[in-house]
């Protein structure tokens, strides 16, 4: 079963290179390069010290406002989905915030803060941290009364209560908070050194100015198997960390 | 002197009278089941017991100790839906009750073995609760309250959720642990039959505000067998009680 799911996904990735190689070779790698030319452009690419460079400096400083954003969104969450107060508070901003894309407040930030550290992580931050707050909102909103009961008629107090229902229980949504954060922190981080022309994004600037498309797509490709390499990481340790939710969900 | 003495509880929600001045008594080592119809008030009466919800007034003793409000302390609880933790395994949600009391990790998993074992779960010690039957579940959860050796054990329609099949072998598992380690029991069920088959004595409440109708003394020797559920005397009651409790409820 899982073997033939495989074969599926496989015969549809070569399926969309080959209809992408076809309309390639008919536009022209001015338009649209061949993933043929991509690949040789990737490893072009990845030869250059410029690369690593510029990818090691977009991801320690996305990270640092990741973190923020998971050490601040998490507790907060968790009290919005837990008392009524912070949540009144709170929940409006919420909601407006996590419809302003990163490149809506770039500008702003810009002028505000400049170009530094302080910038990136600031619009790394003020993106991501409402998606990992309304994840938790919904995750201790989700806390089973039934169970915290069942700890309080064993005489746990409220600190047992804590760490042996509320936390397991938040565990599994924390690890997905983590997960969904990761990718818009890496979106936000991006679009801000695509602006400052800096990093990773001055790199896709540059690509971009160039006549064939193909290094374009080539840090387009690198990007996104970062991307994906850095969530199934995650999920690789939630699945470790917590392995009643992995059997329970039936996802490995 | 009487093991568990509840006295005068009452208890209204929003308004609405569910327990007035409720009086029981059971004696030390006694099975008491709580019959009665739906709504009736008998789950928050066994929570009020536990210490889970706030009686209005009133007085709960287990052993001499003044336990009304507390929850802890002697008395174990048997769900109706099991309520295992999820992320626990089947040794870890019956090691529950050791470890919040601070017995420490090698003692309270051997300890919660032996329950496990008596719960006929061996070979099932490390699987989660979602990979359990249903019956299965429920034997976690009894052996869970057994686990912290209560004085006092309440169950609230413990095999309620379960077939007619799953149910029968778990009255006999429960009849067969009970007589390995007997405690007070408090057992709350809709089945007129099960009641019979389990208790000492059965309390036949009325709709609400609960107010006891009948109490009825189980005329049948221990160790019971499946064969008393034929025997006539069984059948009158049974039939007693059902008339009872279907005249409560058109009165
Ligand atoms: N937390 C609560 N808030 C408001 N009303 C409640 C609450 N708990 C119970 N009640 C009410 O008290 C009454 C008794 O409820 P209870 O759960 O004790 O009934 P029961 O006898 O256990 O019924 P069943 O056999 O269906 O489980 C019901 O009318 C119910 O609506
Ligand atoms: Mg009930």
């Amino acid at each position: 079963m899982r073997f033939g799911s495989r074969i599926v996904n496989l015969l549809g990735i070569l399926l969309v290179l080959a209809l992408w190689q076809a309309a390639g070779a008919q536009l022209g790698d001015a338009l649209l390069a061949t993933p043929v030319q991509v690949a040789r452009a990737l490893v072009e690419t990845v030869q250059t010290g410029a690369f690593w460079a510029a990818l090691w400096q977009m991801l320690w400083k996305m990270m640092l406002g990741y973190a923020l954003a998971l050490v601040i969104g998490i507790p907060l969450g968790v009290a919005m989905g837990r008392v009524p107060v912070v949540n009144a508070i709170v929940k409006p901003w919420a909601s407006m915030f996590i419809v302003i894309s990163a490149a809506a407040i770039v500008p702003l930030f810009i002028i505000l803060m400049g170009r530094g550290l302080v910038f990136s992580t600031a619009i790394v931050f003020v993106v991501t941290v409402w998606y990992v707050v309304v994840t938790m909102t919904e995750a201790a909103r989700s806390v089973s009364p039934k169970l915290l009961n069942v700890a309080r008629s064993f005489a746990a107090n409220d600190f047992q209560r804590f760490r042996y229902v509320i936390l397991p229980s938040l565990h599994p949504f924390i690890m997905i908070a983590a997960r969904v954060g990761l990718v818009h922190a890496l979106r936000a981080m991006i679009t801000a050194e695509m602006f400052i022309s800096a990093g990773f994004g001055g790199l896709l600037n540059d690509a971009g100015l160039d006549l064939s498309t193909a290094p374009l797509f080539a840090l387009i490709v690198a990007l996104m198997i970062i991307s994906v390499s850095m969530t199934s990481a995650l999920r690789w340790i939630a699945h470790r960390s917590a392995p009643w939710y992995a059997s329970r969900t039936g996802d490995r | 002197m009487a093991h568990l003495s509840v006295s005068h509880v009452s208890k209204s929600f929003g308004g609405v009278q569910v327990l007035v001045d409720q009086c029981l008594d059971v004696r030390e080592g006694e099975f008491v089941a709580l019959l009665g119809p739906s709504g009736c008030g008998k789950s928050t009466l066994l929570q009020i017991i536990n210490g889970l919800v706030p009686a209005d007034g009133g007085k709960i003793v287990l052993g001499g100790k003044d336990i009304t409000g507390k929850t802890g302390t002697g008395r174990g609880m048997v769900f109706q839906g099991a309520d295992l933790f999820p992320w626990r395994t089947a040794l870890e949600n019956i090691a529950f009750g050791l470890e919040v009391v601070g017995v420490g990790k090698a003692e309270r998993l051997e300890r919660a073995r032996h329950y496990l074992n008596l719960v006929g779960l061996r070979g099932f010690e490390d699987s989660w609760p979602h990979q359990l039957s249903g019956g299965m579940q429920q034997r976690v959860g009894i052996a869970r309250a057994f686990c912290i050796q209560p004085t006092l054990l309440m169950m609230d329609e413990p095999f309620g959720a379960l077939d007619v099949q799953t149910r029968d072998v778990l009255q006999d598992e429960l009849v067969r642990i009970w007589e390995a380690e007997p405690k007070t029991v408090l057992f709350v069920t809709h089945g007129i039959e099960e009641a019979l088959y389990l208790a000492d004595r059965i309390l036949v409440y009325s709709k609400r505000p609960a107010r006891v109708l009948r109490e009825i003394t189980v005329p049948f020797a221990r160790p019971r067998r499946e064969d008393i559920k034929l025997d006539p005397q069984f059948l009158e009651l049974r039939r007693d009680i059902s008339d009872l409790l279907r005249h409560d409820l058109y009165a």
